[in-house]
């Protein structure tokens, strides 16, 4: 197994076993000065500014965390950053051209093509929606946000049961059930949230 | 038990036999929110993966704003230069407070415990399990404080502990036992109670538990406290 093998292992270790350790790679990514600047750059030469630099350095960031933790199966053999830079391509261009910002020339219509091959789950929360997802995060009972994370995630419930310490199967069942229906409860009290997560 | 919300997948994904898919249907017709639950249940995961975004949404957040702090210290830094001496101190006091406050993190007020590691070679499973928590593997720590024999409070407690090492404030509410009458245990506790609370944002439950603390808790953790209500 090479050193890129080994890294990306022990990074999709830490994202998908808690919380702590999940903070601990975001800051690795965060601080990590030459990604940042790449991102920034690429943004920059593109007709961005350095505003949409930072947020795009956060959504690429964001977009993987949420590929590893969500596929299992997922594996690089070389280094975080060129899939990182290659997430915050799709995403700016993508930006610019719902934006119509840009007329896409040939050239970073490849770029865009080959991302969007990776077919990543780029669909982000922001501003309003986030606020959402947070007033949601306020109503749920204790160890809901966790279970239903992982829940949504495609953990097993035995999975679940080991990364969250409970003592059984069937006690991450009975929790998810009783965090699910008040979850679905919540929302079917608010319908205006999902339709505003449709839109 | 049986959980109806379970099999949604199976039905939406064609997976349930045809006289299952006639139970479900049926179910469906009958209880509004199962309908409701099929109708959004792909919204309903996003929703659940949005709680893993907004977390690391939050951390970034606190690691944008560690440089801005430093552009500000220049700001402060003329100030001091150009007041007298004393008010420039105090201000630089008054900021530095201030700064600290406004990046103050879990890691920043979190205090290990005294953890039972037993130094000899005695097959003693609380402390085995406590060594294997301080080496990562938080999963595998709890699952064997929860086949020790000690005391189930003694074992949700050490449990608590190892989920607060992680930052897992939610499991670490969960498992926290009541905090009893014991001066040191009950101050730990409730020291762990207002950490998780810190952790998950529940600021206001957080205050309430700081502001009817019992007298004679430990000025350690008073300090503590006293940095997280600023």
């Amino acid at each position: 197994m090479s050193a890129e093998d080994l890294e990306f292992q022990e990074i999709a270790r830490k994202i998908r076993a808690s919380a702590a350790e999940r903070e601990e790679v975001v800051r690795r990514f965060a601080g990590d000065k030459k990604l940042r600047e790449d991102i920034r750059a690429f943004v920059l030469q593109n007709k961005g500014n350095p505003d949409d630099g930072v947020m795009i350095f956060h959504d690429s960031i964001i977009a993987f965390v949420k590929r590893v933790f969500t596929d299992r199966d997922f594996q690089l053999t070389h280094s975080y950053r060129p899939y990182i830079f290659g997430i915050a391509k799709n995403l700016w261009l993508t930006q610019l051209k719902n934006n119509s910002r840009l007329s896409l020339t040939h050239s970073t219509d490849r770029i865009l093509e080959q991302v969007q091959e990776e077919n990543l789950d780029l669909n982000l929360f922001k501003d309003e929606r986030l606020e959402m997802i947070r007033k949601i995060l306020d109503i749920l009972k204790p160890n809901c946000r966790d279970v239903l994370m992982y829940w949504a995630g495609g953990y097993s419930m035995q999975e679940i049961a080991d990364i969250l310490g409970f003592p059984s199967e069937g006690a991450v069942r009975k929790k998810k059930y009783d965090c699910y229906k008040g979850l679905m409860e919540w929302l079917s009290q608010h319908p205006q949230f999902l339709e505003e997560l449709k839109n | 038990m049986t959980d109806i919300f379970e099999k949604i997948d199976d039905y939406i994904q064609g997976k349930l036999t045809d006289s299952e898919k006639q139970v479900f249907e049926a179910e469906m017709e009958k209880d509004p929110l199962l309908k409701y639950a099929v109708e959004n249940h792909s919204l309903t995961k996003d929703v659940a993966l949005g709680f893993l975004e907004a977390e690391v949404r939050n951390i970034l957040k606190y690691t944008e704003n560690e440089p801005a702090k430093r552009k500000s210290t220049s700001w402060w830094k003329w100030w001091w230069m150009a007041a007298v001496f004393l008010l420039g101190l105090i201000a630089v006091v008054f900021y530095l407070g201030k700064a600290k406050k406004t990046t103050l993190q879990y890691a920043d007020l979190y205090i290990e415990p005294a953890w039972p590691i037993q130094r000899s070679e005695s097959s003693d499973t609380l402390s085995d399990a406590v060594k294997i928590a301080l080496n990562g593997n938080t999963p595998a720590a709890v699952n064997m404080i929860r086949h020790t024999s000690i005391p189930d409070p003694d074992k949700n407690l050490w449990i608590a502990e190892i989920f607060a090492r992680s930052g897992q404030a939610d499991s670490t509410l969960h498992y926290l036992p009541d905090a009893g009458n014991e001066v040191r245990t009950r101050d730990r506790i409730l020291y762990l109670r207002i950490l998780s609370l810190f952790r998950n944002g529940q600021i206001h439950e957080m205050k309430a538990i700081i502001d009817s603390l019992p007298e004679d808790t430990d000025m350690t953790y008073k300090e503590i406290y006293k940095k997280i209500r600023g």
